[in-house]
């Protein structure tokens, strides 16, 4: 008969732990309906926290027949997509044929600010071993900096996985703020004649093979300099390769829509799922959630700075607040950048720069991903 | 607070930032090339 009653004396048991966890799905769920807030994300998010959180957590683990226990459904998805990187690395190919390079192969000076605006990991990752984290702890927390997810759960997945549903929920969280976190940043460190400087605004044809050799050369030297960064770098040129051949329109619409659909859908829900309150409701998810904060803030001062860097060093000048363009949160980053520009003065249109250095962001956010993979292992050597 | 952990972890922040900047110069100069070996006339 208490079998029957199990659920609600688990509950009963603790309760206050279950409430608090349906009540952070409930918020996640809340931000994806009503604000918009990275919705393809923090729903799945949402809705898999509370499901791994009703009592005996079913979806994750159950009893078999022979009194052991066996993985629940959310566990296999975690086993066979997360535990094996699959997930993160097929978003890269998505994402890949998402991405247009256009921009930055106009200009490509602006490909540094995708570099200076990476600060942000590196300093949060100094800051969380200050706290007391691991290296390994540290350096996957300081990846939520990216404002990169697929990259961020990468190395979580392979540095901290106990840590994964906390450094997950923030990088998206925080990326999905990008638009709150940015301007009082870029406000307090630059001035009003800073934001009023107008850029040239490149354009031009880029020559298709141009477009076609820059994924194969940039697999090609990634894949040398740094082995490790081969998932990374490859599956994302890969499927910037598929958009850009112009034969595989198929493939390229298929690994846009479909693909990304799917493994959205089955990250979200799978993160959701590895919430549970055991391993949630503890003093490091409220550090990691603040940690991120930090990176996100750094990232945004290391461009808006490496901004104010090359105006002293060079004659032609740019806007400082297309440095804090320079992180992977795209095209957000870049539309937040014209609007505060626009602000300042109607008339100055500095989107197509802001866009260049949002690209770059792209790029240098997996390359810093990749940097951290190879780095941390031969540090602990 | 493990001192170790923060000299490594600075050791990170150096060899990362000088890592990121050298890899994304190598692309600049590529871009730069096809660019050129590309130019439409």
């Amino acid at each position: 008969m208490s079998e029957l009653f199990q659920g609600v004396t688990e509950f009963a048991a603790h309760w206050w732990q279950y409430l608090l966890m349906y009540l952070i799905g409930g918020v996640l769920i809340y931000l994806a309906i009503k604000k918009d807030y990275e919705p393809m994300l923090l729903l799945p998010i949402g809705f898999g926290a509370i499901l791994v959180n009703l009592p005996l957590s079913v979806v994750w683990e159950m009893p078999d027949v022979d009194g052991g226990v066996v993985s629940g459904v959310l566990k296999m998805f975690f086993d066979a997509g997360i535990q094996t990187e699959l997930f993160p690395v097929l978003i890269f190919v998505a994402i890949g044929a998402m991405i247009d390079f256009t921009p930055l192969l106009q200009d490509p000076k602006m490909i540094f600010f995708g570099a200076a605006a990476q600060f942000g990991i590196f300093f949060t990752i100094l800051a969380a071993t200050a706290l007391g984290f691991d290296l390994k702890s540290a350096a996957s927390i300081g990846i939520i900096g990216a404002a990169d997810g697929p990259t961020s759960i990468y190395v979580a997945a392979r540095f901290a996985k106990q840590l994964l549903p906390a450094i997950t929920v923030a990088a998206y969280s925080y990326m999905s703020l990008v638009p709150i976190i940015q301007p009082p940043v870029i406000r307090a460190l630059t001035t009003k004649s800073e934001r009023r400087i107008r850029m040239e605004n490149k354009s031009g044809s880029v020559p298709r093979p141009v477009l076609i050799l820059f994924p194969i050369l940039i697999t090609i030297i990634s894949g040398i300099l740094a082995p490790i960064s081969t998932p990374l770098i490859g599956l994302l040129m890969f499927g910037n390769l598929l958009r850009e051949c112009l034969v595989l329109d198929k493939l390229s619409k298929a690994a846009q829509n479909e693909l990304s659909n799917l493994v959205t859908l089955l990250l979200g829900i799978t993160i959701g799922g590895s919430m549970r309150y055991q391993d949630f409701l503890t003093l490091n998810t409220i550090l990691i959630m603040l940690l991120g904060l930090v990176a996100f803030i750094f990232d945004t001062a290391g461009g808006v700075m490496f901004a104010k860097l090359v105006n002293v060093l060079s004659k032609k000048k740019v806007n400082p607040m297309v440095g804090a363009a320079g992180i992977s949160a795209f095209p957000m980053s870049a539309r937040i950048i014209q609007k505060l520009a626009k602000e300042e003065d109607p008339y100055n249109f500095i989107l197509m720069p802001a866009v260049s250095a949002n690209v770059a962001g792209q790029l240098g956010s997996v390359i810093a991903g990749s940097m951290v993979l190879a780095l941390v292992p031969w540090l602990l050597s | 607070m493990d001192i170790q952990n923060i000299i490594l972890a600075l050791k990170l922040m150096g060899y990362g930032l000088f890592g990121v900047f050298t890899v994304l110069v190598l692309f600049y100069f590529m871009i730069k090339l096809l660019m050129k070996i590309f130019a439409e006339k």
